[in-house]
Order: C-alpha cells, then sequence, then structure tokens
C-alpha cells in the first residue's frame, strides 16, 4: 500500500482537501454563529436551559445577587430593590461554655498530727473556701460575694489557654 | 500520507491559533466575541467534530454496503471516509484545547487529556475524551493495517461506534447548546441516518463474486 501511494502520490486529493476545508468552514461558521447568538453570561451556567433563557430575558437572580442587563454587572438584589423594607435586625442568642477552674494550694499540717488527711473546718459544709493561708505564688482565692453582686458583675477575662489537665497515672 | 500529515497539522494550527487569538485577531472576522472567544470556538469545534466523526462513520458504513454502489466512486469515498475521520479527531483535540486560554474555564492539560480526570463533570467529559482517543485509533489505524492485520483492524473498526455513541452522548448531556432545537435536530438526524445505514448494512451484504473453477473454464474453452 505504502508502495502504491509513493508510486500515485495521494489518490483524490482534491477530494480530501475540500473534506478538509470543509470542516475548517463547519468550525468557522459554527463559531461565528455561536459568537452572533450567545448571551452575556458564566458558560459553566450555560447548561441550564432557564438560565439561557432567563439571560436572553436580562432576568438572572441568583445568591441574592441580580443580573443588571442595563449596567452588565452584577448587583445585590437587596440594592437592586431599594424600596423594599430593609430587613429587621434580629435577636441573636450566645451560648458560651466557660471553663471550670480549680485552684490548687498547699495546706500546711499542723505539728502533731499523724494523719496527712487535712482536718475538717469548722464552717464545712458551707461554700467559704478553707482558710488556710495561700502561698506567696498561689492566686489569693476571691472573696466570696452576695449573689446580686456577682451577677452584676462583669464576666472575668477568658485566659489565653485553658488550663492543662491533671495528669492521672495509672494504678498498676 | 505526507500531505495528509501537513494538512492535519495545518489544521490544527489554526485551532490553535485562532483560539489563542480568539478574542484578538480572529475577533475582528466574527461577531463580537468578546472574552468568550475561546469558549464560543470551544462549542464551535465541538459540533464540528461530532459533524466530522459522523461523516467518517457514514463513509465507511456507506463504502461496505453493497446498496449504495455507483452513487460515489469508491476511491473517491475512501478519500473522504478518512479525512473526515481525521478533521473530526483534529476538532475534537482542538475542541478541548482551545479551553485552555479561557479566562472563565480552568482546566489544566491534565483536566482535557486525561480521561476522568477533569474537575467539571468527570464522567460525562470522559466520554468525550473516549470517543476522541478512539475516533483516534480508529482514524489511524489505516496506515498500520499491515502491521497488525486485517482481522485486528476490522475489530478495531467496530469500535468507531463506540466512539459515535460517547461523543454523542457528551455533547448531549454536557453540550452548551444540547437544548437548542437546531442541534436536537442534528443529533436526531444524525443518529437516525447511522441506525437507516447500519440496518442496510447488515441486511443488503455486497454479493460475493462468483468465481468459475479452472476445470469448468478448460470446458468453455474447449467448447
Amino acid at each position: 500500500m505504502a508502495t502504491t501511494i509513493k508510486s500515485r502520490g495521494v489518490r483524490f486529493l482534491f477530494t480530501r482537501v475540500v473534506t478538509g476545508a470543509a470542516a475548517a468552514g463547519v468550525f468557522v461558521s459554527l463559531w461565528a454563529g455561536v459568537a452572533a447568538t450567545a448571551a452575556p453570561h458564566s458558560p459553566m451556567n450555560a447548561n441550564s436551559g432557564d438560565a439561557a433563557t432567563a439571560a436572553n430575558q436580562g432576568v438572572i437572580d441568583q445568591d441574592g445577587w441580580h443580573w443588571d442587563p442595563a449596567s452588565q454587572q452584577w448587583v445585590a438584589i437587596a440594592q437592586a430593590t431599594p424600596e423594599a423594607p430593609a430587613p429587621v435586625p434580629q435577636p441573636v442568642i450566645v451560648i458560651e461554655r466557660q471553663p471550670v477552674y480549680y485552684t490548687t494550694y498547699v495546706q500546711q499540717v499542723p505539728q502533731g498530727q499523724s494523719s496527712s488527711a487535712p482536718s475538717v473546718p469548722a464552717d464545712a459544709g458551707t461554700a467559704t473556701l478553707p482558710s488556710a493561708p495561700a502561698l506567696p505564688s498561689a492566686p489569693a482565692p476571691a472573696p466570696a460575694a452576695p449573689v446580686a453582686a456577682a451577677a452584676a458583675a462583669p464576666p472575668a477575662p477568658k485566659p489565653a489557654a485553658p488550663p492543662p489537665a491533671p495528669r492521672t497515672t495509672k494504678a498498676s | 500520507m505526507k500531505l495528509l500529515a501537513f494538512f492535519a497539522l495545518v489544521a490544527a494550527c489554526s485551532a490553535a491559533v485562532g483560539a489563542t487569538y480568539g478574542g484578538g485577531i480572529a475577533a475582528s472576522l466574527l461577531p463580537d466575541p468578546g472574552t468568550h472567544g475561546a469558549w464560543y470556538a470551544s462549542r464551535a469545534s465541538g459540533v464540528a467534530a461530532y459533524l466530522f466523526l459522523w461523516a467518517g462513520l457514514v463513509g465507511g458504513l456507506w463504502m461496505s454496503s453493497a446498496w449504495f454502489d455507483g452513487v460515489v466512486n469508491r476511491g473517491r469515498l475512501l478519500a473522504i471516509h478518512q479525512t473526515a475521520g481525521i478533521a473530526g479527531v483534529v476538532l475534537g483535540l482542538g475542541h478541548g484545547l482551545v479551553l485552555l486560554p479561557d479566562p472563565w474555564t480552568h482546566f489544566t492539560l491534565g483536566d482535557i487529556l486525561i480521561p476522568f480526570g477533569s474537575y467539571y463533570k468527570t464522567l460525562l467529559s470522559a466520554f468525550g475524551q473516549m470517543a476522541l482517543y478512539l475516533s483516534a485509533i480508529v482514524s489511524f489505524s489505516f496506515w498500520f493495517r499491515s502491521m497488525i492485520g486485517t482481522r485486528v483492524w476490522k475489530y478495531l473498526h467496530y469500535t468507531a461506534f463506540v466512539a459515535y455513541g460517547a461523543a454523542l452522548w457528551h455533547g448531549l448531556m454536557i453540550g452548551t447548546d444540547a437544548r437548542a432545537l437546531w442541534l436536537l435536530g442534528l443529533y436526531l438526524s444524525t443518529s437516525l441516518a447511522v441506525v437507516f445505514i447500519v440496518v442496510v448494512r447488515i441486511t443488503y451484504r455486497r454479493p460475493v463474486p462468483q468465481r468459475r473453477s479452472v476445470h469448468a473454464a478448460r470446458e468453455t474453452n474447449a467448447a
């Protein structure tokens, strides 16, 4: 076959050239046709026939934006319809989880006591903290305040990072 | 062969240049493509590629059926069949590559050339990619016929139906103009034509010429 081609050249060369030229012509014609009839919209959205129809009519509302055919750009729907009443601001309920603090301090054991357990203070059962003297490095516990005053007081500032959880060793 | 390759190269270069400068030089020839020149070129080349792949398929079926004998010279029909197939492949390749400079879509070379590699509708895009590769294999297998054998070449040609179906499905499902009446009509008429010619091809085979035996020929000559 190759020898045949070499000896005779390409058979029906004119037909082949005309077919190729027809392909180029069809392509260019379709290109011109598409460009002439295309609507100004995103090609990715052009799959929808409704979108194409809407684009031809200049009516596109999408994701809170409205296509303005006059200015050829997207405008926010609230901006596009100024006669609409302004939305009423709704109250927002914020729920924050506050960290729980544990205060660790060292209590001096009075001499003469054999047990390591601290003695029960006299006011046990109340909400007051033990009256042991705190170390200079430990923060002094805040005095108990009335409930009304505590509610009125501003919340304590949040620490930059929550305190690390105490490590527990597994008993073997 | 060399001339065909030359024309194919010229067509590919023209498509690339047209795509690259779709908004510039070619814009003067077209009615205001704006910044969508590459996108429009891709849509146009997609439809044109489908048309010429269809023409190649129909030409092959036409050649293999005796029903159409005498309508067109077989040699000329072969030339049309081959050139239409190659033109379809070139246009199909251009259909994808044209999207590279398009500012709206963000296809990479991998999105376009690797089957199932497209970020946009992966499966439906893969139909188009597979149609392109199968069509290329079928179209260029002509020059490797002696190497692969007629039997393999023939079976390879059957994949042209798969390629055509994949191209049709790709165009119908994600073609931008798929819902346009003119394109729906084009898809319908071309598909019906393929079905018609396939039915003709199956039911109207070329009659095998009867060979006279040597013995019968001697008897005839003796008489």
